[in-house]
């Protein structure tokens, strides 16, 4: 029989990193606070046992903050678990050690303790008697270097042993039902009663300490720098510049050997003589051109993600929440929604599942109604398409490049946008105070490659596996609506006559004003499904029709030469301004409605984003036009 | 340390305190007239202060304050850093010392 463990311990002690290390699953390790939202878990087997390792949301007590930590108490009151294994920072033994008692005395299951870090406790000279604290704590104890793997086959020995005593005095003495209640009394008694706790913490960790180590001196003087009033701001800036900088840059080979790959895929089809017509241009325009016009865009998403990790692992990310905390004040909000804003860059999705971290229920409202204008990846695809097709690459100054720029232009105005609207709503909607800001900045430390690794083949899956599915069912049925039904003989134009150019025609009328045709119509409506369709949308629309003419071969999948031709730099433009507003996709909507449990909320989302993206296209296009 | 200038010596809220300045918690605040929920927070906030080792007696440091504004600031107490604002660092009283 499979027995499920709870992983339980406080952010930034190297959590995931010992799950990983444990059950080599693909659970993400971060240097920041509070970034296992939902609970992940992995099957594994040690000492002949097969066990079900379940990584619990860090919290710093069972008396929760934010709703975050609350699932970790909910989860632990729920009798699911056999046994716990707690991890603790060693260098913060003090705020550990409490915790441990805490979770001791109110679920008192078979329980192992890792001392994680221990190598870096080591090197700031901290001397612990290992097993002083073990019976101090009355728990095994041992000292872990999770990202090296050091202590963990030690740690489930431990683990398989406290298994065994309790299955021993099982008969004979029965475990009290977890009491895990926190009632929350009188104020004072509460805090008396914290205060008398952590005292009792620190004498243990005194008497078990037998030389208190180093100050971090060195995470000290890098935040000299980091946190300067002057440098502080330019390091910031400079490397989030940098990071858009890079993703263009290093993509750009593999980009075209992807492109190059599906391009002698194209050729190969079409050479095949036992094909039917029919068959080569649901293969060649519908699949080919469709999937690879948005696996694509696989390098950049990996390159944005490894250095989002990267940051995340070093420890700038709980800086950046530091030196943003006073302009998220601006908003009404404060630096903890700056996690779930930046998540949103990657994908909505996940940024609306992470403002579980904010504790207040009116800065998480505040907050969802903003990750809409977050620049998530699936934009990037079609902002990558735009600015290459419609803006020049010319050099500015050192390497600076004009596409790149406005690139950048796209996200500021995006996220400048999204903290007006965040501001209006807490102004006008949603009243209230913000609660206190309280937020751990972790010791500077260099990623493990491997964990880097981890997270980027995560990311990676889950967008292959977004393009074999949701992309791939919605690529043919676009190529369907575009192919049928078939122009009668010797038309000259054999797309006008498809479902699909109907549907764009029918909504051009409203279209017309923002400068975009029914073609772009035609692409925009399955783009509320997913943003990236958009690219392969245009794809097959316009592969379909270049296989009516005459056109080169080479042209399949240079989308970007074709619409450069078709649309003036108006319509470019004022289509990268409707992305940056509007109101999808449609998992995004879902996802707030979901956890907002509201529907008027979903609904006002939608309506206020297609206002923004219906105005500022508009405004973009007439001016571009008269002036361009 | 000058036994005189301890006397007189009265406490302090911490937000209200420089980088580079040393300190040792006195006692906390009351609740300042706060309601409802602004108490609730409160009260959690200085919860989860004890939980991370802010009891009297405690020495602290202010390590840095945000660029522009000064505001949050961060605070070291043992081996760890918090970033808090100063409104609300100012729920915990201190005597200020001298680097220890």
């Amino acid at each position: 029989m499979s027995i499920r463990i709870a992983l339980v311990g406080t952010p930034n002690s190297g959590k995931s990193a010992l799950f990983n290390k444990i059950t080599r699953s693909n659970q993400r390790v971060a240097n920041y606070s509070g970034v296992t939202v939902e609970s992940a878990e992995a099957d594994f087997t040690f000492s002949d046992r097969r066990a079900t390792l379940v990584d619990l949301p860090g919290a710093y007590s069972l008396r929760p903050y934010t709703d975050d930590e609350g699932v970790l108490l909910d989860l632990l009151k729920s009798h699911a678990f056999e046994a716990i294994v707690m991890v603790v920072d060693a260098t913060q033994l003090e705020r550990g050690v409490r915790f441990v008692m805490e979770v001791l005395k109110s679920f008192p299951l078979p329980t192992v303790i890792a001392l994680n870090m221990i190598d870096l406790a080591r090197a700031r000279e901290f001397e612990i008697n290992v097993q002083k604290l073990s019976e101090l704590l009355g728990a095994p104890v041992v000292g872990t270097a999770a990202v090296k793997g050091e202590g963990v086959t030690e740690l489930l020995l431990q683990l398989n042993e406290v298994l065994q005593n309790e299955q021993k005095c099982k008969d004979t003495k029965r475990v009290d039902t977890p009491k895990g209640e926190v009632a929350d009394s009188n104020p004072d008694d509460v805090a008396a009663e914290i205060l008398a706790f952590y005292k009792k913490a620190d004498e243990i960790v005194k008497s078990s300490l037998k030389k208190p180590g180093k100050m971090d001196e060195r995470s000290a003087r890098i935040d000299r720098w980091v946190l300067h009033p002057f440098w502080g701001p330019l390091i910031l800036l400079s490397v989030l510049g940098l990071t858009f900088q890079l993703m263009f840059n290093l993509a750009e080979i593999p980009m075209q050997a992807i492109q190059s790959a599906f391009s002698w895929a194209s050729t190969q089809v079409l050479t095949l003589s036992f094909l039917s017509e029919g068959v080569k241009s649901f293969l060649v325009d519908g699949i080919l051109a469709g999937v690879g016009g948005t696996l694509v865009f696989l390098p950049q998403i990996l390159i944005l993600f490894l250095l989002i990790l990267f940051l995340e692992d070093f420890g700038f990310m709980a800086r950046a929440v530091f030196l943003l905390d006073h302009w998220m004040g601006k908003v009404g909000l404060h630096g903890r929604a700056f996690l779930p804003l930046l998540s949103s860059f990657a994908c909505a999705i996940p940024g609306i599942m992470a403002t579980k971290t904010i504790e207040s229920k009116k800065d998480r409202i505040a907050t969802i109604m903003m990750i809409p204008l977050m620049t998530c990846s699936a934009r990037i695809p079609v902002y990558t398409l735009l600015i290459s097709s419609f803006i020049p690459n010319r050099n500015l100054i050192l390497g600076v490049k004009v596409q790149g720029l406005v690139m950048l232009g796209l996200y500021v105005v995006g996220t400048g946008f999204g903290f007006l609207s965040g501001a209006l709503l807490k102004r006008f909607f949603l009243k209230g105070a913000t609660p206190p800001l309280l937020i751990e900045l972790p010791s500077y430390k260099w990623p493990s490659l491997e964990s880097l690794a981890r997270g980027l083949v995560y990311r990676g899956k889950l967008f292959i596996h977004r393009v074999g599915t949701v992309i791939l069912a919605l690529t043919i049925l676009i190529w369907f609506c575009v192919s049928f039904p078939k122009a009668p003989q010797g038309s000259q134009n054999p797309i006008e006559s498809s479902f699909a150019a109907q549907m764009g025609h029918k909504i051009e009328p409203l279209l017309r004003p923002l400068g975009f045709d029914w073609r772009i119509g035609m692409a925009m409506v399955p783009a509320f499904a997913a943003r990236e369709v958009m690219v392969s949308a245009l794809t097959t629309a316009y592969a379909v029709q270049s296989a009516g003419s005459e056109e080169k071969e080479s042209e399949r999948l240079r989308l970007s030469e074709v619409i450069q031709k078709q649309w003036s730099v108006a319509t470019g433009l004022s289509l990268m301004v409707w992305f940056i507003f509007a109101p999808q996709c449609l998992s995004t909507i879902a996802t707030a409605r979901r956890e907002l449990q509201s529907w008027r909320w979903a609904a006002a989302m939608v309506f206020y984003l297609f206002v923004l993206a219906y105005s500022f296209s508009f405004l973009t296009y007439q001016i571009a036009v008269k002036w361009i | 340390m000058n036994l005189n200038k301890e006397v007189v010596n009265l406490p302090v809220p911490l937000g209200t305190l420089s980088p580079g300045q040393h300190a040792e918690i006195n006692s906390f605040n009351g609740a300042n007239g706060k309601q409802g929920d602004e108490l609730q927070w409160r009260n959690r906030f200085l919860y989860r202060l004890h939980e991370m080792g802010f009891i009297p007696g405690e020495r602290v440091e202010i390590l840095n304050e945000a660029p522009l504004s000064g505001d949050p600031i961060t605070v070291r107490i043992r081996n760890g850093v918090y970033a808090m604002r100063r409104e609300d660092a100012n729920s915990v009283l201190v005597f200020v010392r001298d680097e220890a």
